[in-house]
């Protein structure tokens, strides 16, 4: 109902290409999130489903209907934007108010529908301050309950959280994931901070220099990256990806046919082999290494590790062991190995982690 | 009492600082005390610094000597229409430099900048030939219209339009606002410490103007107050505390508007670079 679909959208500033090509269906109801670097073109595509931007190419449909020539209020959308972009000029009551209004909502039930917003994002007695009397939380509700009030089938959020401290944006994206739950509306939120993303999406829309790098649940985004753009961009320290050509034999017999890198996630690490399952403990891959750096974050433990010939890694572990930086060796099991190709792109179907089988997993 | 209060250089600026209010307030102090005199105590040696009576007469006399209503009315007049006229002019002006795209802006603009750079008394002949061949001379029309379209106030308003955050304006898009919707309930109301400033400014400038209703004038019809206190100091001049009484009349309404609206004006000049 409330879904959209952008069917081979483009945008040019002059001659200069943003997004070509862009083909991406947001599901009615999924708290979709745009991630990427900046300048990857997620703002604009967010812009683009508001309307505020035109798309020089391609159909943008939402529930079903071509939004191209539609007025950004007539969208039937709400967007918070990163600056809040608060009425100064006018009280709280009358910045909620303001869309209702242009809406052609009755004055009683204008009053009414102010007075339940600002009850349910906590603002009632504030109702009569101009926002620049506000906290910066504060600002943020009401950001929320403007857009809320319109009682929207689409949210659009443009780095909502990014002006907040990071104990109220902790706490705020929590508000954000119940207040998704409760309205069963689609958000479409944009992000450059990939833990926000992972946190908050039930679907990732990972996007790069204008196009969409992979489009998936947090949980495989983060297990199967389809490249590895995907791979370093999701996670923390990122996957660790080696060349093949310089790694050891048993590494390179394992890899298919085409395979140019190999990855693996920092937690996949083990420092001895009492840690690996004893079924795979024969077919474990081993790395000889210097530790170098030791990063204690207190739950889990980092450690950077230098290989042979200039190839370095990140190592995530969660014992509370405070190991010297040394020459030490590293296990990993072959299930926990990403192959990707000449164009970095994944090469699914050597092992047991293959997109099939994975998918069937998460369905069930 | 705290104690940098008593150091030297606390009195020192103190002491500066009164110095200088005395400088400033002297010539107003005079003016003032010599509209409330009788005529022997303006020539009296040594002079006076203080009234015994105040002599409310003058003002009556001053009053009556010249048409004052006249001027008076003819001042408030073309203030206003000036103000009006301006802020009809510049407002669409501002905005379009703001926030529109369009072939010529750059050049176009450069132009209203170089009008700031061109002196009245350079101009003033032109546009009384002007007048005078259209047969506009001694009416109010060319005392408002050669001053409607203010350089100076399209600059700063322009400067207030493009300091407001696009996103604001997009909000409003999104609120369902149409465009001239978002200039009367959005824009407009962000511009207003500007726009009252300017219209001050207008206000004290075209109240106090003398060299153009004196150079654009032949008749009394339209001349306003300054010109009609010059006449009356023409017609008084051995009585110094009538035209006092004049001149005060003449400034009381800038300096009552001047006092309220002091905060506001520096205000809306500092306003720009705070956020």
């Amino acid at each position: 109902m409330s879904s959209i679909v952008l069917e081979n959208v483009e945008k040019k500033y002059g001659d200069k290409s943003i997004i070509e090509n862009l083909n991406l269906t947001i599901e009615s109801g999924s708290f979709t999130v745009l991630v990427g670097p900046s300048g990857c073109g997620k703002s604009t595509t967010l812009r683009m489903i508001a309307g505020l931007e035109e798309n020089t190419g391609g159909t943008i449909f939402i529930g079903g209907q071509n939004m191209n020539k539609v007025e950004p209020g007539k969208r039937n959308l709400a967007m918070v934007f990163q600056n809040y972009a608060l009425y100064p000029t006018m009280t709280v009551e009358q910045n909620i108010e303001y869309g209702l209004k242009n809406n052609k909502v009755p004055k009683e039930e204008r009053k009414r529908l102010i007075e339940d917003i600002a009850e349910t994002v906590g603002i009632t007695k504030h109702l009569h301050k101009k926002p620049e009397f506000l906290s910066g939380g504060e600002r943020q509700r009401l950001a929320l309950a403007r857009a809320m009030v319109k009682k929207p089938a689409i949210f659009l959020m443009d780095e909502p959280l990014s002006n907040l401290d990071a104990k109220l944006r902790q706490q705020m994206r929590t508000e954000l994931i119940e207040l998704h739950k409760k309205l069963g509306a689609t958000f479409v939120y944009v992000t450059h901070d990939q833990v926000e993303a992972m946190s908050m999406g039930t679907k990732i829309v990972l996007m790069d220099g204008g196009k969409v790098m992979q489009e998936d649940t947090p949980r495989r985004m983060y297990q199967q990256p389809d490249n590895i753009f995907s791979s370093k961009f999701i996670g923390t320290p990122a996957m660790n990806i080696l060349e093949l050509q310089y790694s050891q034999n048993a590494l390179q017999q394992l890899a298919p046919k085409g395979a140019k890198y190999v990855g693996f996630r920092p937690e996949k690490i083990k420092f001895n082999l009492d840690a690996i399952e004893p079924a795979a403990r024969n077919s474990v891959i081993a790395f000889e290494g210097v530790l170098t750096a030791r990063e204690i974050l207190g739950a889990e433990t980092i450690y950077k590790a230098d290989l042979d010939r200039s190839q370095n890694i990140a190592i995530k572990c969660f014992d509370s062991l405070e190991r010297d930086l040394s020459k030490t060796t590293m296990y990993v099991e072959p299930t926990h190995l990403a192959f990707f190709d000449n164009d970095e792109k994944r090469i699914y179907g050597t092992n047991s982690t293959s997109k099939s089988s994975e998918l069937s997993s998460e369905r069930s | 009492m705290k104690d940098w209060v008593r150091t030297p250089k606390f009195i020192i600026r103190l002491l500066l600082s009164l110095l200088l209010i005395i400088v400033f307030l002297a010539p107003f102090y005079w003016m003032f005390l010599s509209a409330f005199k009788t005529l022997d105590e303006v020539i009296a040696v040594p002079p006076k610094f203080w009234v015994d009576k105040l002599q409310w007469v003058n003002f009556q006399q001053a009053f009556t000597r010249i048409n004052f209503m006249h001027y008076t009315k003819n001042s408030i007049i073309i203030t206003a229409g000036t103000i009006i006229g301006q802020i009809l002019v510049v407002v669409p002006a501002a905005y379009a430099f703001a926030r529109y795209q369009f072939r010529g802006k750059g050049v176009l603009f450069g132009l209203v900048l170089f009008t700031m750079m061109i002196p009245g008394q350079l101009i003033f002949l032109p546009i009384f030939v002007m007048f005078a061949k259209t047969g506009l001379l001694n009416t109010y029309i060319s005392l408002i219209v050669p001053f409607i379209a203010s350089g100076m106030a399209i600059f700063m308003l322009r400067q207030t339009f493009m300091q407001i955050p696009d996103s604001i304006l997009e909000a409003a898009r999104l609120d369902n606002a149409g465009e001239f919707k978002i200039i009367r309930t959005i824009m407009l109301p962000m511009a207003i410490p500007t726009l009252s400033t300017l219209a001050l400014l207008t206000f004290i400038g075209t109240w106090n103007s003398y060299f153009f209703p004196l150079a654009w004038t032949t008749t009394d019809a339209v001349r306003t107050l300054p010109l009609g206190v010059k006449k009356l100091q023409d017609a008084e001049g051995l009585n110094p505390h009538i035209v006092m009484a004049g001149n005060m009349m003449l400034i009381l309404p800038v300096l009552i508007i001047f006092s309220f609206a002091r905060k506001h004006i520096i205000k809306a000049f500092t306003y720009s670079g705070v956020k």
